[in-house]
C-alpha cells in the first residue's frame, strides 16, 4: 500500500505547493494589514491608547445578631500616578507634599510598571484634607498624579471585636504574587479575622472602566462604546451571631488584663461574645497607617494582635477534669459510690504529687465540686491513658474547631504515639499521665475549644462548629444566604451529662464548691474553675461556666493570665457576663429575614 | 576536514538557520529592551548558541547514529513527558522541572523531535508489512502516545503539532491518498465540529465527495461516507450532551478569540494593531509604540512576530518570511536527494513541523489562525524549543552530509 509512490515526484510537488500557499496566505494577509490599512492600524496605534481606571467596589458591611452595624465605610482620598506619565523629577516635591519617602515612592512606581505602565498605581491612600487641596491646587504642575475617592473601613458601636472583625490593610508584594492575578498593587484585602477568612466574599469585583486616550494624554471618551467596560459588582454584607452589647461587656471586664472570654449559644454554636486582650483598634490600618504605628503594635510585650481567644493554647487545668469523669461514668470504670481518700497529696512512682486541700473521703461528685487533684490522679490511673485521649478527642481538643476564622490552634491532646514521639519510646512513664488527669502537663487548649465543651457538656453532648457568620446579604441582589456549619453527638448517655452537671452546679452553688464568685441573682449557674500551672511566672485562670442551668442560654470559657487562681479571677467575670446576657438586656429577639440556606459554608 | 565543507556540507540550511536565529536575537532584545529584563538576550544568546553547537555535533555524527538511537531517543522522551507530568503535579503549575535552567524547558519540544524519527525509522524499515492495517495503527500509536502526554500537561498546542509530523509523513511514505484523506477526515471533523454545526455538515459532505472522487470502488466510498456521517453526529451528540456550558466555551473561546474580549480577544486585536501600524518599512528598531509600551503581551514568545512586524514593516516580515520558505524547500530538497527512506521522510516531518509551527504562531498573530501557544521557530523566545529547532536543523545537516550513502 505503501511502496507504490514513496516520495514521488507529484508528492514533493504538493509538499511544495503547500508551502507556498501557506507563505502565501500569510503574506496576503500582511500586505491587507500592512500596506492597504495601515493607515487605520496606525490611527490606533499612535493616536489612540485605551487606559483602564478600576472602578472599586464598596466592601460589604458587618453587623451584630441584632442588625446593628459594627463596620462600614467612609470616604477617604487617595492620590495616585500613572507611570507611563508620571516624570521622576517630579519625585521631590511629591515627596514633601505627601509626606511620604521618595524611596517608597520609586518602589510603588516600579511594581506597578512591571504590571502596565498605564495602570494607575496607588501611592498614598486616606490622605488629609489639607494635603488634598495642595494637591489639587498643583494639579496642573503634576503630570500623571490623580487622586481619587476611595471607601475606608470604619468601626462603629461600643464593641471593638478586633480579634473578629480583623483588619484590612493593603496588599503586601508576597500577597500579590500568593492571591492571584485579581489584586494590584495598592488594593485593600482583609488581612485578619473575617476579613481575611471571608476576603472573596466581603471584598466584591473589581469593575474597569476602558477610556480612549490620544497621544497628548486627553480622554477622548468611552473605549469601544464602553462595550468591554465591566460595572463593579459591591461586596455582600456579614450578619454575625456576636451580641455587641455582650462583647463590649465582655471587652471592658478583660481591660487592663491579658486573658479571652468566648461565649457560645449552646442551642447553635453561635458565638455570642470573643474577646481577646489586650486588643488593638482595627481603625489604624484602614486608612494610612504610619510604620511607627505598625511596630508600636507588633512590638508590644503583650502582642495584641494576637487572638487569645482562638490561638492561645494554655494547659486547661482544672477545667479539663470533666473529660476524665465523663470517660470514667460512661465506660462504667467507676460509679458515683466510687470513693477516694484524700490526705491533701498523692505519693506515686516515687514521687509526691501535690493537691491544693485535705478534702477527706470524697466521690466523684464531690471531687469536681472541690476540685481534688487527688481523687483525679486515682482515677487517671484507672481509667489509663486511651480512653482519656479518645474522650478528649471526643470534646474536641487537639483539632480546630473550625470557626470561621483563618487564626486557629488546634492545641494539643496527648496520646501514647504523641508521647513517644516527643519523650521517646519507654521514655515515660505513667506517672506522666497523673498530670494530665487534673489538666496540667501537655495538655493545651484554646479558650474557644474550652467554650465549646462547656457547650457540648450544657447541652447534653451537642458539639456544634463555633461560627460567627449567621448569614450572607449578596451585595448585588440582596438575597440572604444562611451560612451552613457541622454539627456532631457526641456518644455519652443523659445520665453521665446529668451527673457531670449536677457536679458543676455545685461547683458553683454547693457548700464546698470553688466557683461561687460565678454566681448571678435570679439565675442558676453551673460552671468549673481551672488554674493553669505557669512556670514563668503567676498562674493562669480559668473558668468555664453554662447558664441557666436547665435550658442553657449561654456557656462560656473565661481565660485570665497571670493572675493566680481561677475561682478569683475568671469565676467573677463569667458572673458578670452571665448576669448581663440574661438579667439585663434580655435576650433581644433576633431579626430572621427570610433566606435562602447557603448549600456550603460560604468561604 | 576541508573536504567535509567542499562537498557534505549543506551551507544553504546552515546559513537560513542563522539568519533566522539571529532575526530571533534581535526581536527578544527589542521585546525585552524597555522591560527591565536585559537578562533575556543574554539567555536567548546562550540558548542559540547552545543549539548551533548542538546541530553541529548532530551534524558529525556518523551515518546511521540517528537512525539507529531513534527508538531509544523516543523512550528517553517518553520517560522525560510522564515525568514531567507526575513531577509538574508536585510544583502545582506546569511550570517543569527544566524551568530551572531558565528556559521554561519542556520535554514536549524534544519529544517531537524523537516522535519524528521513530516514525520515520517505523515506516522506512516495516511498511511493507502484512497486515498493512497493522502498520498504520501502530503508526498512530507512535505519535499518539506523546501527543496524549502532551495533552495531560495540559499543552494543547504543542498536541497538535502531532497531526503535522504524522500526516505529511504517512502522505510521504507513499499511502494512497484515499487513506490519507480517510485519516485526515475524523480530526477535521473533530475540529468543524468545534467550530460550529454549520463547519460541520460542510466538513463531511467535502470528505464524502472526495472519498467518490480518490476511490475506485464506489461501495468502499459510500462506506467511508457512511462512517464519516455517523462520527459527525457522535460528535455532534458529544459536544451538545456531554460536555458542560462551560467546557464548550472554553473550546469555543480557544478557536476564536474574540468571543473573550478581556483575555485572548484583546491580546489578539493588541498584536493585530502592532503588525498593522508597521506599514512597509516599519517604525525602525526599538521603536515600535505597541511593542516597546508593552501593549502586546508575551511579546517576547508567542507575539514575537509583532516586534518584526511593527519595527521592521512588510519588507522585514516578508524577509523573515522568506528565509523560512527557503529552509522549507530546502527540506523537502534534502528528502529526494537522500539515499536512505529513514532521512527522507525524517526530513519530511522536520520540514512539516517547521512549517506549522511558522503558518500557526504567525498565523495567530495576525488572526488567521487560533491562539494556540507554539513558538516561532528560532525567534520566539523559550530555550527547549529553540534547542529543539536547531537539533532539527543539525539532522538536515547530518542527512545532507551522508547522503549519498545507503
Amino acid at each position: 500500500m505503501f511502496d507504490a509512490d514513496f516520495g514521488s515526484r507529484a508528492r514533493s510537488i504538493m509538499m511544495r505547493g503547500v508551502i507556498v500557499v501557506a507563505l502565501f496566505a500569510i503574506m496576503a494577509k500582511l500586505g491587507d494589514m500592512q500596506l492597504v490599512n495601515e493607515v487605520i492600524y496606525g490611527k490606533k496605534s499612535e493616536d489612540i491608547t485605551t487606559r483602564v481606571f478600576v472602578q472599586q467596589p464598596l466592601r460589604g458591611e458587618i453587623f451584630d445578631r441584632n442588625g446593628k452595624v459594627m463596620v462600614e465605610n467612609d470616604p477617604a482620598y487617595e492620590v495616585s500616578v500613572i507611570p507611563y506619565e508620571f516624570r521622576t523629577d517630579q519625585i521631590p516635591a511629591l515627596d514633601s507634599l505627601l509626606q511620604m519617602d521618595s524611596v517608597d515612592i520609586v518602589r510603588r512606581i516600579q511594581i506597578g510598571e512591571t504590571i502596565s505602565p498605564f495602570f494607575p498605581v496607588r501611592l498614598k491612600r486616606d490622605i488629609s484634607v489639607a494635603t488634598l487641596y495642595s494637591i489639587e491646587e498643583h494639579l496642573k504642575d503634576f503630570k500623571g498624579v490623580y487622586f481619587d475617592i476611595e471607601p475606608k473601613r470604619v468601626y462603629v458601636g461600643e464593641a471593638r471585636a478586633a480579634h473578629i472583625l480583623g483588619f484590612t490593610k493593603e496588599i503586601s508584594e508576597n500577597q500579590l504574587t500568593t492571591l492571584g492575578d485579581y489584586y494590584k498593587p495598592g488594593d485593600i484585602v482583609g488581612y485578619t479575622g473575617l476579613e481575611a477568612s471571608y476576603e472573596t466574599i466581603l471584598r466584591g469585583q473589581k469593575g474597569y472602566k476602558y477610556l480612549a486616550v490620544n497621544a497628548r494624554g486627553q480622554v477622548m471618551g468611552p473605549y469601544d462604546d464602553g462595550k468591554i467596560d465591566i460595572p463593579a459588582q459591591d461586596g455582600s454584607d456579614l450578619y454575625l451571631s456576636v451580641d455587641e452589647g455582650l462583647q463590649a461587656k465582655a471587652e471592658s471586664l478583660l481591660a487592663g488584663k491579658r486573658g479571652a472570654v468566648v461565649a457560645l449559644d449552646p442551642s447553635d454554636g453561635e458565638v455570642l461574645a470573643m474577646a481577646s486582650a489586650p486588643d488593638f483598634s482595627p481603625e489604624v490600618f484602614s486608612g494610612y497607617t504610619s510604620k511607627a504605628e505598625w511596630d508600636k503594635l507588633l512590638n508590644n510585650p503583650d502582642h495584641p494582635l494576637f487572638d487569645r481567644a482562638t490561638m492561645a493554647v494554655l494547659p486547661p487545668g482544672s477545667t479539663f477534669k470533666m473529660v476524665l469523669a465523663s470517660a470514667a461514668l460512661q465506660d462504667s470504670v467507676i460509679n458515683t459510690s466510687w470513693t477516694v481518700h484524700c490526705t491533701g497529696s498523692f505519693y506515686y512512682g516515687g514521687r509526691v504529687f501535690g493537691d491544693d486541700a485535705v478534702h477527706g473521703t470524697v466521690n466523684i461528685e464531690k471531687a469536681l465540686e472541690m476540685s481534688c487533684d487527688v481523687f483525679f490522679y486515682n482515677l487517671m490511673l484507672k481509667v489509663g491513658f486511651d480512653t482519656w485521649t479518645k474522650f478528649g478527642r471526643m470534646f474536641g481538643f487537639g483539632s480546630k474547631t473550625g470557626i470561621d476564622l483563618q487564626e486557629e490552634s488546634p492545641g494539643i491532646m496527648p496520646s501514647k504515639s504523641y508521647y513517644d514521639r516527643i519523650f521517646g519510646k519507654n521514655r515515660w512513664t505513667s506517672g506522666y499521665l497523673l498530670s494530665l488527669g487534673i489538666g496540667q502537663g501537655e495538655v493545651s487548649v484554646t479558650p474557644l475549644q474550652l467554650a465549646a465543651y462547656t457547650m457540648a457538656i450544657s447541652n447534653y453532648g451537642h458539639y456544634y462548629q463555633p461560627h460567627l457568620v449567621r448569614y450572607i446579604k449578596d451585595g448585588k441582589t440582596g438575597k440572604i444566604y444562611y451560612t451552613q456549619y457541622g454539627e456532631r453527638t457526641i456518644p455519652i448517655s443523659t445520665e453521665v451529662f446529668d451527673q457531670i452537671r449536677q457536679a458543676m452546679y455545685l461547683v458553683v452553688n454547693g457548700p464546698g464548691g470553688t466557683g461561687h464568685e460565678a454566681q448571678v441573682p435570679g439565675v442558676v449557674v453551673a460552671g468549673k474553675t481551672g488554674t493553669a500551672q505557669n512556670p514563668h511566672g503567676k498562674d493562669h485562670a480559668w473558668f468555664v461556666a453554662f447558664a441557666p442551668f436547665d435550658h442553657p442560654k449561654i456557656a462560656l470559657a473565661v481565660l485570665v493570665e497571670n493572675v493566680g487562681w481561677g475561682g478569683s479571677y475568671a469565676a467573677p467575670i463569667a458572673g458578670q457576663l452571665i448576669k448581663y446576657y440574661l438579667n439585663e438586656t434580655g435576650i433581644a429577639p433576633q431579626v430572621e429575614p427570610n433566606g435562602v440556606v447557603a448549600t456550603a459554608a460560604a468561604r | 576536514m576541508f573536504d567535509f565543507f567542499k562537498d557534505s556540507f549543506d551551507y544553504k540550511t546552515f546559513t537560513l538557520a542563522v539568519i533566522l536565529g539571529c532575526i530571533g536575537l534581535l526581536a527578544v532584545n527589542s521585546a525585552t529592551y524597555n522591560s527591565g529584563m536585559h537578562d533575556y538576550f543574554m539567555r536567548d544568546l546562550l540558548w542559540q548558541s547552545i543549539g548551533l553547537v548542538v546541530a553541529i555535533a548532530i551534524m558529525f555524527s556518523s551515518n546511521r547514529f540517528l537512525e539507529n538511537s531513534a527508538y531509544f531517543f523516543y523512550i528517553v522522551a517518553i520517560l522525560l513527558l510522564i515525568f514531567v507530568l507526575v513531577a509538574g503535579k508536585r510544583v502545582a503549575s506546569h511550570t517543569s522541572w527544566l524551568g530551572i535552567l531558565g528556559g521554561g524547558g519542556q520535554p514536549s519540544e524534544l519529544a517531537k523531535v524523537a516522535s519524528i524519527l521513530t516514525l520515520s525509522k517505523f515506516l522506512a524499515e516495516k511498511s511493507n508489512q502484512r497486515p498493512q492495517w497493522q502498520v498504520i495503527a501502530i503508526a498512530i500509536g507512535i505519535v499518539a502516545l506523546p501527543m496524549l502526554l502532551t495533552m495531560l500537561q495540559p499543552d494543547l498546542g504543542t498536541t497538535i503539532v502531532y497531526l503535522a509530523i504524522f500526516f505529511p509523513i504517512l502522505f510521504w511514505a507513499g499511502l494512497p491518498p484515499i487513506v490519507v484523506v480517510g485519516l485526515i477526515a475524523p480530526v477535521a471533523i473533530v475540529f468543524a465540529e468545534f467550530t460550529g454545526t454549520a463547519a460541520l455538515l460542510m466538513t463531511v459532505v467535502i470528505f464524502g465527495v472526495l472519498f467518490f472522487i480518490l476511490s475506485r470502488k464506489k461501495l468502499f466510498a459510500v462506506t467511508l461516507s457512511f462512517v464519516a456521517v455517523s462520527f459527525g453526529l457522535f460528535m455532534e451528540y458529544f459536544y451538545r450532551k456531554l460536555l458542560q456550558p462551560h467546557q464548550q466555551k472554553r473550546i469555543q473561546i480557544f478557536l476564536n478569540p474574540n468571543l473573550d474580549p478581556q483575555g485572548a480577544g484583546y491580546n489578539a486585536l493588541q498584536a493585530r494593531v502592532a503588525i498593522g501600524s508597521g506599514g512597509l518599512f516599519g517604525k525602525g528598531y526599538l521603536h515600535g509604540a505597541q511593542t516597546q509600551l508593552r501593549f502586546v503581551p508575551a511579546r517576547w514568545t508567542d507575539f514575537i512576530f509583532t516586534v518584526i512586524g511593527e519595527e521592521f514593516g512588510f519588507v522585514g516580515a516578508a524577509f523573515t518570511l522568506l528565509a523560512f520558505g527557503a529552509l522549507f524547500f530546502r527540506g523537502i530538497r534534502i528528502a529526494e536527494l537522500v539515499k536512505t527512506r529513514f532521512a527522507s521522510l525524517a526530513s519530511v516531518g522536520i520540514t512539516s513541523v517547521l512549517l506549522f509551527h511558522v503558518f500557526i504562531n504567525i498565523g495567530m498573530n495576525i488572526n488567521l489562525a487560533p491562539i494556540v501557544g507554539i513558538p516561532l521557530p528560532f525567534i520566539s523566545y523559550g530555550g527547549s524549543s529553540i534547542l529543539a529547532d536547531w537539533m532539527m536543523i543539525g539532522i538536515l545537516l547530518n542527512f545532507y552530509a551522508h547522503r549519498k550513502e545507503h
